[in-house]
């Protein structure tokens, strides 16, 4: 008998089938249509997100160049060191990987560690890793036939002058951004475009076995020619360093130099300075020390910051302070283009000014009598200068504080510029004015003062400072070039002219003789100021500014320089001893490199140094006539018929109150004799005890003067032996000039 | 046990029945499994040539040309079984059932020709190949209860005791040997071929349903028991919210499948195979399926494997005995639960579990059982009645 399939089992697998062939396949067929169509867009675009991966080809930064195309910051090529954890084969593999690349790039092992255990397809070891770093990697990885680490092209910031130019320069981030400086405000010019590659990627981020590419070119930055010239920062640098150091700056000292006809920044520097290729570290020893000592971990990293933002900062146009009697070029000019002084205008100075109930004292308590505008500002003359103010009122004396820009920034092409700050006019009081035309109690950046000092001299126009003279792409085409951008003219030609004449004045005979430079026609202004809101603070009365603005040839005006020393501490410390003497020795470099030929009137080519002529085989009669010629005198040793050897040898030059030593007969003697301290004598007395020694100098500064003429430095230091007839150099400067 | 001893003589009988005369396999249901089989082996070749191309020990044809081969014997293996008269069969139902109960069981005696991959037991290593004991035992369930069912007749099969408690016995068993590995989908699979039998040999729908609710009760304890249960739960309802984690399997099927569009991004061209979807040529084959050949191409699918399931229903209405019935029945409804729970899966209508899809999911031993299977159709498709019955079978 068959059993076979009864109606229940038939109705039964009807029901069955109708479930499990028809139903539930509609209901699968709904769900894929649903997923397909509706979800499509939203799904599709998260998959593809997934499956391609953007690689960034750096594009290689622009080089910084000096105006004669030196480069002062450049790419380097280096390599990126990336991780693929997802491709690491075992956990002891791991722990080789991050021994050895820790080991190898000098990182914290734990670090590498994580990296290497996180499960991800793309990591960055380490960036900016040199080439031999980078083979010692690629032969571990061929040693140990790993699939998991890659090199990949990077470019890192290198300043081959380490702290040249640091604050003006600026320097960059470890991702190659600009953090300060030009770097920072040429940012955009400097890095160029990166590029992009668009891959699709497999979950390991492994590259998918078929064409799916898109390739995006890097763009390389474009780079900058400067208008600094290499030559005259290294003079300026150089003797800011030694200004610093001569002084014993306890703050800083900023140096400018401008060529005042275009606003072309030929030099800018700060000390102390900071090394660019290694900005985290704290110059300042006893400053990173206290730091090192706080104990509090948010503190010490707050105090580390403000700490390296300090030492960052470009002081010449984010620092604003007094300018002092500087400032005196400026209200001079005012009042002479506005016709309320004449040079006939006649001041009289009992040693202070009486404004209201203020007693304001000039800076020589006795008094400068009278005074025409000239010896005024020869003089530095603080009561002379309150009536020139007063003069002017304040609404005139503030037309011309804005005319010369001193209330805007100057715009040059710096980060971080500050306006500096002034009184409300509208509330500005006699007193105010008064405190203000010798350059008291207001605020502006030595870039300000520059900037306008620049206008006196070129004939009353105020340009725009800049520092980027054209920038140029990688095939050294011209993409755009820094033109001369005159803002407006401020006081006539006129003015101009009779105002270099003044100032030139102030260095040939009045308080800026320090700054005197034989042959070159220099004008210039001294300032010292108080530093009164941190004598205040602090309680103490001996924090100066001490500064100097000078500019040269005084008849046809092309550079001009200021120098400003933060609280200087070796006494005394006026704008007319301690700064001058800077200014002049920077003059003396910068303007023969500039190619300013010298010009000597007779006067002057009575002063300036000689050259030895060469004595031998002569009768001492023909010696003592040659040596005249060359305007020098001569003594003799030995009773020989003929010169038979000299002192200081043939062709050197020397000062013309050189004494020559003609061997008669006698050998020059070889003896090394030990180089005596002479600072701080007259000049009579040097010569005097150098002529003992057997030993000759030559001059600088203002030998020639009458009264307190002592010599300053050196350049070959006490207790050096040096051998007979060696010629130093000496400094002298002149002890009067202790104005404000 | 004892109660089948009793059934001993009229089993013998039923046996014993005269040979029918045959006829010619059904055609249908030949093509249809050739068809699938065939574009199952062009999809497991899309599928896994990725994996193939990235591992290392393998080439991207490896998976394609095993595959291949186990296809080409398998097919021999369901025309030699189709030959056969599927009446002898009866005889293996006790015999298999043992077998596969032992080797469900050796996990616990022998574990170590067990074969652990990704955390689950499932596998049993014969050197050169290996093999899931479930596949053997799912068949051992549509055998054993379909033999049961025919032989204990309607009225014995209302009562709780023959018509539910063997199957809830075995079943039990069954599911605390597979919890071991564990193996929730082959639980869950042999517990509805079991049901489906059980229901068509004439169980009592009051009985069903108390079966039923106790396995949703058991289900609930289960949730409540184990809450990474729970968490697995929720990673089914939004896979997305745990993208990196638990439900990474799951979303990436779904950007996979939604990937397809309508028509699909071209046979081979898929790319979510590439190591971002999980297993692409085993549990995850048809969501490549539906990435490279659209809505247009699952839907083709769908409609085959639909076609196969209501063919073979067709078959078992046809099949002159109720063993016949139940056998191809049983077996059919092995094919549409693994069908519907591996598309639920990757469509995200269901939890992710591991389940393979019939005649695509890379898998040798597996795709041999199921070819053997098939054959099992098909030798009752040979002893359908003749063509006169067709119109009452069809009726009813």
């Amino acid at each position: 008998m068959q059993r076979k399939a009864d109606s229940t089992m038939r109705k039964r697998l009807l029901f069955i089938a109708f479930v499990f062939g028809f139903l539930c396949f509609i209901v699968l067929a709904g769900r894929i249509f649903y997923l397909q169509v509706f979800k499509y867009d939203e799904y599709q675009q998260m998959a593809i997100n997934q499956q391609t991966r953007d690689k960034v080809i750096e594009a290689s930064r622009g080089t910084i160049y000096d105006c004669n195309m030196k480069p002062l910051a450049i790419s380097l090529d280096t390599e990126m060191v990336t991780l693929e954890a997802v491709k690491i084969d075992s956990e002891e593999q791991g722990y080789l990987i991050a021994r050895t690349l820790a080991e190898i790039l000098d990182l914290k092992y734990e670090d590498v560690l994580a990296k290497v255990q996180a499960q991800s397809t793309y990591t960055v070891v380490k960036r900016q890793v040199d080439k031999e770093t980078a083979d010692k990697i690629r032969a571990f990885v061929k040693e140990n036939k790993l699939d998991s680490i890659f090199m990949v092209s990077d470019t890192t910031r290198y300043y081959p002058y380490d702290n040249f130019l640091s604050h003006t320069l600026g320097f960059v981030g470890s991702d190659n951004q600009g953090l300060y400086g030009l770097e920072s405000y040429y940012d955009d010019v400097l890095q160029g475009t990166d590029g992009r590659v668009v891959k699709a990627t497999n979950a390991r981020g492994g590259e998918m076995p078929f064409e799916y590419e898109m390739y995006y070119d890097a763009q390389d930055g474009n780079s900058l020619v400067l208008t600094i010239d290499e030559v005259v920062q290294h003079y300026l640098e150089k003797n800011l360093e030694m200004a610093y150091k001569d002084n014993q700056v306890a703050d800083h000292v900023t140096g400018i130099i401008m060529d005042v006809n275009t606003g072309a920044i030929l030099a800018m520097a700060n000390k102390p300075d900071f090394d660019l290729n290694d900005p985290f570290t704290i110059v300042d020893q006893s400053e990173a020390a206290r730091i090192a000592a706080i104990t509090d971990d948010t503190e010490r990293s707050k105090a580390r910051s403000d700490a390296l933002t300090a030492q960052w900062l470009n002081q010449a146009v984010t620092y604003a302070y007094y300018p002092g009697s500087t400032f005196k070029s400026i209200t001079a000019a005012s009042a002479l283009e506005e016709n309320v002084v004449t040079l006939d205008s006649s001041f009289y100075c009992p040693g202070y000014r009486q404004v209201w109930d203020w007693k304001i004292s000039c800076w020589q308590s006795r008094g400068h009598g009278t005074e025409d505008l000239t010896h005024a500002i020869m003089n530095s003359c603080n009561p002379a200068f309150m009536e020139i103010g007063s003069r002017l009122g304040i609404t005139n004396f503030y037309k011309y504080f804005s005319a010369f820009g001193l209330t805007e920034k100057t715009g040059v092409d710096l980060p971080g510029e500050v306006s500096g700050s002034f009184w409300d006019v509208s509330k500005m009081s006699d007193v105010d004015l008064a405190v203000a035309s010798f350059g008291q109690n207001f605020e502006i950046t030595p870039l300000q003062l520059i900037t306008a000092v620049s206008a006196v001299a070129n004939g009353g126009n105020l340009v725009t400072p800049h520092v980027v003279e054209r920038i140029i792409d990688q095939n050294g085409s011209v993409v755009s070039e820094a033109e001369t951008k005159i803002k407006r003219q401020v006081i006539s030609a006129e003015t101009s002219a009779v105002m270099c004449d003044m100032l030139e004045k102030v260095v040939h005979s009045g308080t800026g003789k320090n700054a005197y430079l034989t042959g070159y026609r220099v004008a210039g202004k001294t300032g010292t100021t108080e530093k009164i809101a941190k004598q205040n603070a602090t309680g103490r009365n001996d924090l100066r500014v001490s500064s100097f603005i000078a500019f040269a040839p005084a008849d046809d005006p092309k550079v001009a320089v200021l120098v400003l020393l933060d609280e200087p501490t070796v006494k005394p410390v006026t704008g007319g001893l301690t700064v001058a003497p800077v200014i002049r020795r920077i003059l003396s470099e910068v303007l023969p490199y500039l190619e300013v030929e010298p010009v000597y009137t007779a006067e002057e080519a009575k002063k300036i140094d000689t050259v030895t002529p060469n004595l031998t085989g002569m009768t001492y009669e023909q010696a003592q006539q040659a040596a005249e010629a060359a305007g020098l005198t001569i003594r003799k040793v030995g009773s020989g018929d003929v010169v038979t050897g000299q002192l200081p040898a043939s062709s050197t030059s020397v000062s013309r109150q050189t004494t020559m030593v003609a061997y008669m007969g006698e050998d020059v003697p070889v003896d090394m004799v030990t180089v005596p301290n002479i600072t701080g004598l007259g000049v009579w007395h040097v010569k005097d005890r150098l002529s003992k020694l057997g030993l000759f100098y030559r001059s600088q500064g203002t030998e020639y003067t009458t009264g307190a003429v002592i010599s300053g430095r050196q350049d070959i230091l006490p207790g050096t032996q040096v051998p007979v007839g060696t010629i130093l150099t000496v400094e002298f400067k002149d002890l009067n000039q202790t104005s404000q | 046990m004892a109660a089948l001893n009793k059934q001993t003589s009229r089993r013998s009988r039923e046996i014993e029945e005269p040979v029918r005369p045959t006829y010619g396999i059904d055609e249908p249901f030949t093509v249809l499994v050739i068809l699938l089989l065939l574009i199952g082996l062009v999809c497991l070749y899309s599928a896994s040539y990725v994996t193939g191309y990235y591992d290392k020990k393998s080439t991207p044809t490896t998976f394609v040309v095993r595959q291949g081969i186990f296809a080409v014997t398998g097919v021999i293996i369901m025309l030699v079984v189709s030959r056969m008269d599927y009446h002898k069969f009866h005889y293996f139902a006790i015999p298999l059932m043992v077998f596969s109960t032992a080797l469900l069981a050796s996990i616990k005696v022998v574990p170590s020709v067990w074969v652990t991959i990704n955390d689950a037991t499932r596998w049993i290593n014969l050197k050169v190949t290996t093999f899931q004991p479930s596949e053997i035992t799912k068949f051992a369930f549509i055998l054993f209860f379909s033999s049961w069912c025919s032989i204990m007749g309607r009225k014995r099969m209302r009562t709780l005791w023959y018509g539910i408690l063997p199957f809830g016995f075995l079943l039990g068993v069954t599911a605390i040997l597979l919890y071991f590995q564990p193996h929730l989908s082959a639980i869950i699979t042999i517990a509805a071929i079991g049901v489906v039998i059980i229901f068509l040999g004439g169980a009592s729908m009051f009985w069903l349903s108390t079966l039923g609710i106790a396995g949703v009760s058991a289900m609930i304890a289960y949730l409540k028991v184990k809450p990474y249960a729970m968490t697995r739960i929720n990673v089914w309802l939004d896979p997305f919210a745990y993208f990196r984690g638990k439900g990474w399997q799951g979303a990436q099927s779904l950007l996979t499948i939604a990937s397809g569009g309508i028509w699909g991004m071209g046979l081979g061209q898929g790319r979510q195979k590439h190591l971002f979807l999980p297993e692409p040529a085993n549990d995850f084959i048809f969501s490549v399926w539906c990435e490279e050949m659209g809505f247009v191409g699952a839907a083709l699918i769908l409609l085959l494997f639909a076609a196969l399931i209501l063919r073979g229903y067709y078959i078992a209405s046809k099949a002159p005995d109720k063993f016949g019935t139940l056998l191809v029945a049983g077996i059919t409804t092995q094919i549409a639960v693994q069908t519907i729970f591996n598309i639920g899966v990757v469509s995200g209508l269901l939890p992710v579990t591991g389940a393979a899809l019939p005649f695509f999911s890379y898998g040798g031993t597996s795709l041999w059982v199921l070819l053997g299977e098939v054959g099992v159709v098909l030798a009752v498709s040979r002893r359908r009645k003749p063509e006169s019955d067709k119109k009452r079978g069809n009726r009813s």
